[in-house]
């Protein structure tokens, strides 16, 4: 950041990085959210019909012909080498796609010149120590000062719910699930399960393929018929779509397939709650279990939250799950109530 | 209802989380305010107990009437309060149709007598224009009062933008001041006076509040003659609403502009960045936790860089 006389207050930053989203909640009241996708043109050729050389979100999405697109943040981490669904493969592309989406996000909650800036950054709990310090030197650049803290603790913590709350973080890649117990949750708090969106996603694809004979449809089109449907209710809005056989729409009723794709990962999480339950003071593992909180964009399955109270009963004896609103911000409104409430020297002290 | 295992204070936040996000996306949002009529009544001549039995009678019936997962509620004095996302306006009215019916159907034993309520619902819907949560609480509020005022058995929903304007037609008379007219005039002119007051506004305003919904109520208590009565006090409900929003909106750009941070605070509110004194003890641990934990990485990395650069230069 350039020494330019910061006169004029703090900006304070919430940022959530997720596979799918990055979101940001800046204390000027700006607000933005873009799909974790980033594009580079592929040429000069494309450049010039694209009018710049790096597309963002649903921009880069759209115009795949032309980039050659990253999405740096598959799984919740920047991804180091295997090839991914939807993105590139290479390490340093990744890399780079990470870092210009940080600065990008950042830019758009605009910040002033006169502004120090303060950014925390909710990341997932399992990221590498070398891909933090890849989101940190990233966001540094733009920023005068950040810390990195776990998404499902941000959550939370915005809503000020600190004691005895178990929150599940349905994200695309993963499933966050988190213990709070008044102090910081560590390593033994937290629980990652790879049956997030993008799992659900593929389940109901699998099941399309197996029964829609002759239809074609793309990652896109499912993803969308699910968002529009999702639901794990024994009676839910039936989910029709329309997809192309020989070329010619067709009309599918596909309810079931999607219930069944939806409901598969009820019986992990529930699992990965009674673990992080059976590990905590006997005297409180009821409590616990009637204060769960339901989070991130999966959350939005319709019935999910009753129906993952109903399996806490058949697996734990009790449950209560109380679904939170908001899953777009719920990690960035966290994140910056976090950075908000830093005292200052903390802030200081990390420059 | 989560019976009672999250706090009001926590299915507050997440009541005003349901709310932002119905603003920001556009989604319906209903907001009920459900009174069991005569209740206090009831409470004298049964007891506690029997009260709290209507009281999770209620709650039982709000969840079996609802999408009980989409449900957030919790008691808001002798009343409860529900948000119900997802819903448009006229299926909020035929919910509420539905839950003043069922409550018509519960009954209860006490001292060896079958009892039977009725309920006051108060309806507010995000097609109704309502711009803040603390609006939208309100207007359930007042639409219940109304309701119950109006005999109970009944819900009321409150539609302050769709209030029909009362428009003199060119050259009819003036009216000559009623006695509510002088009222309304004496109240204005307290409000003036909140406003330009040194300090203090907060309660200044919080008092004026208390005396409007005093007005409202006995301008009201007399309302039981005739339908176009009713509908007047109506507009009356829906202006005095409007009026107090405004005022809070003046109020608050007085406050703010008083304040320390000037501007550059006037959305901490909005973000839901207050300075609310709750768990300030445990919240400091967990933010020094934050930061210890962010300089020992920083360290580390920092270790790593420069124990990478002499190995670099030795191999040099
Ligand atoms: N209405 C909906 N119904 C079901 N799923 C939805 C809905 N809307 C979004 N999703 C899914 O939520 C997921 C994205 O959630 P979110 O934005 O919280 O994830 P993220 O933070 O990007 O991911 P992660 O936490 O894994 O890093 C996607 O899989 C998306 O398809």
């Amino acid at each position: 950041m350039t020494k330019s006389k910061k006169n004029h207050g703090v900006l304070y930053l919430g940022i959530d990085l997720g596979t799918s989203r990055t979101s940001i909640s800046a204390s000027n009241g700006e607000r933005e959210t873009v799909s974790s996708f980033v594009g580079y043109a592929k040429d000069s050729v494309a450049e010039k019909s694209l009018g710049k050389s790096t597309l963002f979100g649903d921009d880069a999405l759209a115009k795949r012909m032309s980039v050659d697109l990253y999405r740096p943040l598959s799984k919740g981490v920047i991804q180091e080498g295997e090839d991914t669904v939807h993105g590139n493969g290479d390490k340093e592309g990744n890399l780079r796609a990470a870092a210009d989406l940080i600065k990008e996000i950042i830019a758009r909650a605009k910040p002033r010149a006169d502004e120090l800036v303060y950014a925390v950054i909710g990341a997932p709990a399992e990221a590498s120590i070398h891909n933090k310090e890849a989101i940190l030197n990233a966001a540094r650049g733009s920023v005068d000062s950040v810390m990195l803290c776990s998404e499902p603790f941000a959550v939370a913590y915005g809503l000020d719910m600190l004691d005895d709350v178990l929150v599940i973080d349905i994200g695309a890649g993963t499933v966050d699930l988190c213990r709070m117990h008044g102090t910081m949750p560590e390593e033994s708090d937290q629980l990652t399960l790879t049956y997030g969106g993008d799992f659900v996603d593929a389940a109901f694809r699998e099941r399309l393929e197996a029964t829609l004979e002759g239809a074609s449809f793309s990652p896109k089109m499912v993803k969308d018929a699910k968002e529009r449907y999702a639901s794990v209710a024994d009676s839910m809005e039936p989910a029709i779509v329309n997809f192309p056989v020989n070329g010619k729409p067709t009309t599918f009723d596909v309810t079931d397939q999607l219930r069944e794709a939806c409901r598969l990962i009820i019986p992990p999480i529930v699992e990965g709650l009674g673990k992080l339950v059976a590990s905590f003071d006997p005297e409180f593992q009821d409590r616990l279990k009637d204060r769960v909180l339901l989070a991130g964009g999966g959350s939005q399955i319709k019935g999910l939250d009753t129906a993952i109270e109903a399996c806490m009963h058949d697996m734990l004896g009790r449950g209560t799950v109380q679904r939170i609103e908001e899953p777009m911000y719920g990690g960035a409104n966290g994140a910056l109530k976090i950075a908000h409430d830093m005292p200052a020297e903390y802030w200081e002290q990390l420059k | 209802m989560s019976q009672g295992l999250f706090n009001p204070r926590e299915i507050h936040h997440l009541m005003v989380a349901e709310f932002d996000r119905s603003v920001r996306f556009g989604t319906p949002l209903a907001f009920l305010q459900i009174g069991v009529d005569r209740l206090g009544y009831l409470h004298d001549l049964y007891g506690e107990e029997s009260r709290q039995e209507i009281l999770s009678a209620i709650n039982d019936l709000l969840r079996a009437s609802t999408r009980a997962s989409d449900l957030l509620g919790y008691p808001d004095g002798d009343r409860i309060l529900a948000a119900v996302p997802h819903i448009e306006g006229e299926h909020a009215d035929l919910l509420a149709e539905r839950l003043v019916s069922g409550a018509r159907g519960l009954t209860f034993e006490a001292d060896g007598r079958t009892l039977r309520i009725t309920v006051s619902i108060g309806l507010a819907h995000t097609a109704d224009g309502t711009t803040s949560f603390d609006k939208m609480v309100q207007h359930a509020r007042d639409a219940a009062d109304l309701a119950s005022v109006k005999g109970g058995d009944r819900f009321h929903r409150v539609r302050p933008d769709v209030a029909p304007k009362v428009e003199l037609s060119p050259g009819a008379p003036v009216p000559a001041p009623s006695d509510t007219q002088f009222q309304d005039a004496l109240l204005a002119e307290s409000l003036k006076q909140a406003l330009s007051g040194e300090g203090g506004h907060a309660l200044l305003a919080q008092e004026l509040l208390g005396k409007i919904m005093a007005e409202v109520e006995t301008r009201f208590e007399d309302s039981s003659s005739g339908d176009s009565r009713h509908e007047m006090l109506e507009r009356r409900v829906a202006k005095l609403g409007d009026m107090l929003s405004r005022t809070e909106a003046q109020l608050r750009s007085v406050l703010s502009s008083q304040g320390p941070e000037g501007v550059a605070s006037v959305y901490q509110d909005v973000q839901g960045l207050d300075s609310s004194e709750s768990n300030v003890g445990q919240k400091k641990d967990l933010l020094t936790a934050i930061f210890d934990a962010n300089l020992r990485m920083k360290k580390i990395i920092e270790e790593d860089k420069s124990s990478s650069n002499t190995q670099g230069n030795q191999s040099t």
